[in-house]
């Protein structure tokens, strides 16, 4: 009796969570559900009742345009991240030193964090277009003779635009965190290495980046997750033909056929599923970098 | 020695110049007319122009209602507060839940709040959308603020845990032995000492809501307007950037610098960090 | 208390995702439709109805700022008069209310019970609702308005009125402005002399000036047209769009390849002179095309715009010296574009009334004066005053006379053909199959069937 009442008030206890857990199953986990149920053949609304098979992931896996798409998916989301990694670390070290001006550079850098990617994409139409603004000034210069002639930026598989725009948005964010960190961390240790007599490169390999490994595996994480997931940008300023996953998943959605849809589904399905997937491998092979250097 | 160098200095003001600079042309772009190759300025201006076209332009298409842009504003307010409304009535129980018991099975329950978070947009978007419109939900106001909460609430849910975290369990106990009704502990104690963590995140959720494109536009199916989706429609076309959606482009920055100069007063830095990466 | 209230809106969630699709069609509108369509009721009667049903939505493609400005201060008070308000909804693309209309259909909504009162479309757009069942029925002989139209098969201006992309209209849709694929030239850039004037012009042309012109890519259907009149001016049974106007179904693969095969090697053969030389680009859509053009990288562009030079003057975005071109010779394609009703219309009486008004004199002849939007309506039907007043009110062609533009009138492809055509273009040209021609063109009509 007694117990059976503990385990009743222990239950209300946790009562708060369930709206929380409630949305999360029916509208996140739900939707996946569906999805990952009509990839495998179940959409009696388009007359597909083939459930279960695995002829959508066939078809996809045995196209080449799939496997072109992924490299452009992952080529598009790492390179960003890469380059973005080096420049916030430099950036956030150049902020937390004293100088003229600090406040209002706080303040400038953050903006891009905090405006839609659609921004980014407009900044990029207009700078680096063929006929853009930054092709213009090299005309001015007399360094190019027609549009034709400046490198192709945005619209094309090399997705030198998509890239931009993710620098833009996100060195600034990765900058913050480490920014933040930094400040928690304080600066001891480097003065007092300072006062030993070690060189600043010195100081910067043995004991600021080590510092901030953490924060950094944890920025460049995220950042590469919403990459990989990233729609409007890649479908705004990538080349129509070949795109990265989300846009080819969302074409085939789109399409006036709606027996393309499960072929959609498995699409979604799999870049969920790599996505998650990269960010364990690399949280757990970071784990296992932390232990083997006798941390974690 | 740790000397702010003339390269440093470069350094910061190259990035910041490439963060700022290129809204300077976005603002001549929106008040031109004609801005043809090669030309580095307007050959004509907007306000050359206006009274000799028929139809309104530029900026004078921006504030005429047939351009849909205050609607726009309206329902992407209207979406944001009622994202934060319904996420915090939801985040803040859970919260509390996980920051003051522990129970069997509590870092799965945080996992699983967390998951929205590893999953693409995408992924969850067109799956929602489909069943969203197998039960006629698509297309209304209603259906974008519950695909909003699927990213939103994990970011709510983290910071309020940290919040209650934080909370001097004590105080409550005390007010508790002074012999507090629950209600009273709630309203008087409870509440306040949480306030500041509310703000934070009710100011985070209206950012990523404002921000979030993807399951608006699906969502919303074309028939609710946001900033977002008429941005997206204009630009979405190719082409060079024309002067509406230079001038749209300026304005759906808002909310955002909104988000930056109120943030600067209430949080520091190391709220912020909480969950930026969807904005 | 809270968590309650917020378990029950989760709960109703739950509740409508396991209710059914129990409907059934609205029983006013059912009587509304059958006794309209049955010629049961007069012209008053139906504006009667139209006022009871106080609203009606209408979808139409909304990337003109003019376009729906001109809804905005004209439409609209014409359908305020008659107590209904108008309520428009800008799509970026005529599919994505399509899609609506057969999902609410499928989900088992019924006359009076859709969202879409009427939609601006042509093509396989209506094509694919036909195909669907789901259109509201023939209602476009039993409008007053219907006068300014000539729907008698034995007169020749009738047949862009019965035949939507070779799919007969059967008056389920209401014309309501019209189209020709035209080409531009900036004359300070590419003099008229020079501007090719065919197909076989235009590649010695690009040649000479590679990379100095590109085309929309299909499925946009501005690249369809491209694409279309390539096949016409190459058909090697030498009859033109003739062979174009019949469905897919007549065609074995092997005779469909034949007749497409000589236009596509053309397309093949001039790509490597594209814009982009070597890796060509071709444009998403129109504004895509029209940015090229304007930075002066391509040198010439195409797309359906009888009015579209003087347009985009006005606008701004075009220059001064450019002119539409007479190309190619061979045949420019001229459609019509309609509003059509879906079986599942909220207020098919004010849908009707919208239909009608649309096809008024007065908005007909607004709308090209103002925005430079072609008539829907026929000339045929004007009287001599009418047709004076509209060769004064419309805009320029710039550089070419409606004489000229209509000896090179041809109609548009077969619905049925467009779609296969598309998949071949993707396939053949962007994905650079290496599959032998002619077994590309089979698995895209087994694609489409």
């Amino acid at each position: 009796m007694r117990g059976n009442a503990v385990q009743r008030r222990s239950l209300f206890r946790l009562a708060g969570l369930v709206p929380a857990i409630l949305l999360v199953t029916i509208l996140f986990l739900g939707a996946f559900v569906f999805a990952v149920l009509q990839s495998l053949g179940y959409a009696p609304q388009y007359g597909i009742t083939s459930f279960p098979t695995l002829e959508y992931y066939h078809t996809l896996l045995g196209g080449s345009s799939f496997w072109n798409s992924l490299r452009l998916t992952f080529y598009y989301a790492l390179v960003p991240t890469f380059i973005g990694a080096v420049i916030s670390l430099y950036l956030a070290l150049s902020l937390a030193r004293k100088f003229k001006g600090k406040r209002i550079a706080l303040f400038l850098y953050r903006i891009p964090m905090v405006v839609p990617y659609l921004v980014g994409v407009s900044l990029v139409i207009l700078l680096f277009a063929n006929g853009g603004l930054l092709a213009r000034a090299l005309f001015a210069l007399n360094l190019i003779e027609a549009p034709s002639d400046f490198t192709r930026l945005i619209q094309t598989e090399s997705g030198i635009g998509i890239m931009l725009v993710y620098l833009w948005k996100q060195v600034p964010f990765m900058t913050l965190v480490l920014y933040a960190n930094l400040l928690v961390l304080g600066r001891q240790d480097e003065e007092s290495a300072g006062l030993l007599g070690a060189t600043q490169a010195q100081i910067f390999y043995h004991i600021t980046l080590p510092k901030m490994i953490p924060s950094l595996v944890t920025a460049t994480l995220i950042v590469f997750a919403f990459n990989f997931g990233a729609f409007e940008v890649p479908f705004i300023l990538g080349a129509g033909f070949p795109n990265t996953l989300p846009v080819e998943a969302w074409r085939l959605f789109d399409s006036p056929d709606y027996t393309n849809r499960p072929q959609a589904m498995a699409i979604v399905t799999l870049i969920s599923l790599l996505s998650a997937g990269c960010l364990f491998l690399s949280f757990y092979m970071y784990r296992w970098f932390e232990r083997t250097r006798g941390r974690g | 020695m740790m000397r702010f160098t003339i390269w440093h200095k470069l350094f910061v003001l190259f990035f910041l110049c490439c963060f700022v600079g290129p809204f300077l042309p976005l603002a001549v772009a929106s008040l031109s007319f004609r801005w043809g190759w090669p030309d580095l300025l307007p050959s004509v201006w907007w306000w050359e122009r206006r009274d000799s076209v028929r139809s309104p332009i530029a900026w004078d298409y921006i504030i005429d209602p047939v351009s849909r842009v205050m609607p726009a504003i309206g329902n992407t307010v209207l979406i944001a507060i009622l994202v934060t409304v319904f996420s915090l009535i939801i985040a803040v129980p859970a919260a509390r839940v996980i920051a003051r018991q522990s129970f069997r099975g509590k870092s799965f329950v945080e996992f699983y709040l967390m998951m929205p978070l590893i999953v693409p947009e995408i992924a969850v978007g067109i799956g929602m959308l489909v069943i969203f419109l197998n039960i006629g939900l698509h297309g209304s106001v209603f259906a974008i603020v519950l695909a909003h909460m699927v990213p939103v609430l994990p970011y709510t849910v983290r910071m309020l845990v940290n919040v209650y975290g934080e909370l001097d369990k004590g105080l409550l106990e005390q007010a508790h032995l002074l012999g507090a009704s629950r209600r009273q502990t709630l309203l008087n104690i409870e509440i306040p000492l949480i306030l500041p963590g509310l703000v934070a995140a009710s100011l985070f959720s209206v950012l990523i809501s404002t921000n979030i494109f993807l399951l608006t536009f699906y969502m919303g199916k074309g028939q609710v307007d946001t900033l977002a989706t008429l941005l997206f429609a204009k630009i979405s076309a190719g082409g060079a950037l024309d002067p509406v959606s230079a001038a749209l482009t300026l304005i759906i920055t808002l909310p955002g610098l909104l988000f930056l100069v109120i943030s600067n007063r209430v949080i520091n830095e190391n709220v912020f960090v909480g969950g930026i990466d969807r904005s | 208390m809270k968590t309650g209230r917020i378990s029950g809106v989760v709960g109703g969630i739950c509740g409508l995702l396991i209710a059914g699709s129990a409907f059934a069609a609205n029983k006013t509108a059912e009587e509304f439709r059958d006794n309209f369509l049955g010629g049961k009721l007069s012209w008053s009667d139906v504006e009667a109805a139209a006022r009871q049903e106080g609203t009606v939505n209408w979808f139409h493609w909304g990337g003109s700022e003019q376009l729906n400005s001109w809804i905005e201060n004209n439409v609209v008070p014409k359908l305020k008069e008659k107590g209904i308000e108008l309520k428009t909804t800008r799509l970026g693309g005529t599919r994505e209310a399509v899609d609506l209309v057969l999902t609410e259909k499928q989900t088992g909504l019924g006359i009076g019970e859709g969202s879409v009162d009427a939609i601006w479309l042509n093509g396989d757009n209506f094509y694919t609702l036909v195909q669907q069942k789901a259109l509201f029925g023939s209602f476009a002989t039993q409008l007053p308005n219907s006068v300014n139209f000539i729907f008698d098969p034995a007169i020749a201006a009738s047949q862009l009125n019965l035949s939507d992309f070779g799919t007969p209209t059967l008056a389920r849709e209401v014309p309501w402005s019209g189209e020709q694929y035209v080409c531009y030239v900036d004359t300070k850039r590419l003099s008229r002399q020079n501007a090719p004037s065919n197909f076989a012009e235009l590649e010695s042309w690009l040649q000479k000036n590679a990379g100095r012109f590109t085309y929309v890519k299909p499925p946009h259907y501005i690249g369809n047209t491209f694409v279309q009149s390539t096949l016409y001016a190459f058909n090697p049974s030498g009859t033109g769009f003739a062979d174009f106007q019949k469905p897919i179904t007549d065609f074995t693969p092997a005779q469909f390849s034949a007749l497409i095969k000589p236009g596509f090697d053309y397309l093949k053969r001039i790509e490597p002179f594209l814009l982009g030389q070597g890796t060509p680009i071709y444009p998403q859509n129109q504004a895509a095309n029209q940015a090229l053009f304007n930075n002066g990288e391509v040198d010439m562009g195409c797309e359906f715009g009888l009015y579209l030079v003087a347009n985009l003057q006005e606008t701004g975005a075009f220059s001064e010296t450019t002119e539409t071109i007479i190309f190619p010779k061979e045949g420019m394609i001229k459609n019509k574009n309609f509003i059509a009703v879906p079986s599942n219309a909220p207020h098919p009486a004010a849908s009707m009334v919208l239909a009608n008004i649309l096809s008024s004199m007065d908005l007909q002849l607004s709308k090209l004066k103002e925005i430079g939007y072609p008539l829907g309506i026929d000339i045929g039907t004007l009287s001599d005053d009418q047709k004076a007043t509209v060769s004064k009110i419309a805009p320029s062609h710039v550089g070419v006379t409606a004489d000229e533009l209509a000896q090179s009138a041809v109609p548009d492809t077969n619905a049925s053909l467009v779609k296969v055509i598309q998949e071949v273009w993707i396939e053949y040209i962007e994905r650079d199959s290496k599959e032998p021609f002619a077994d590309i063109v089979k698995a895209a009509m087994e694609k489409a069937s």
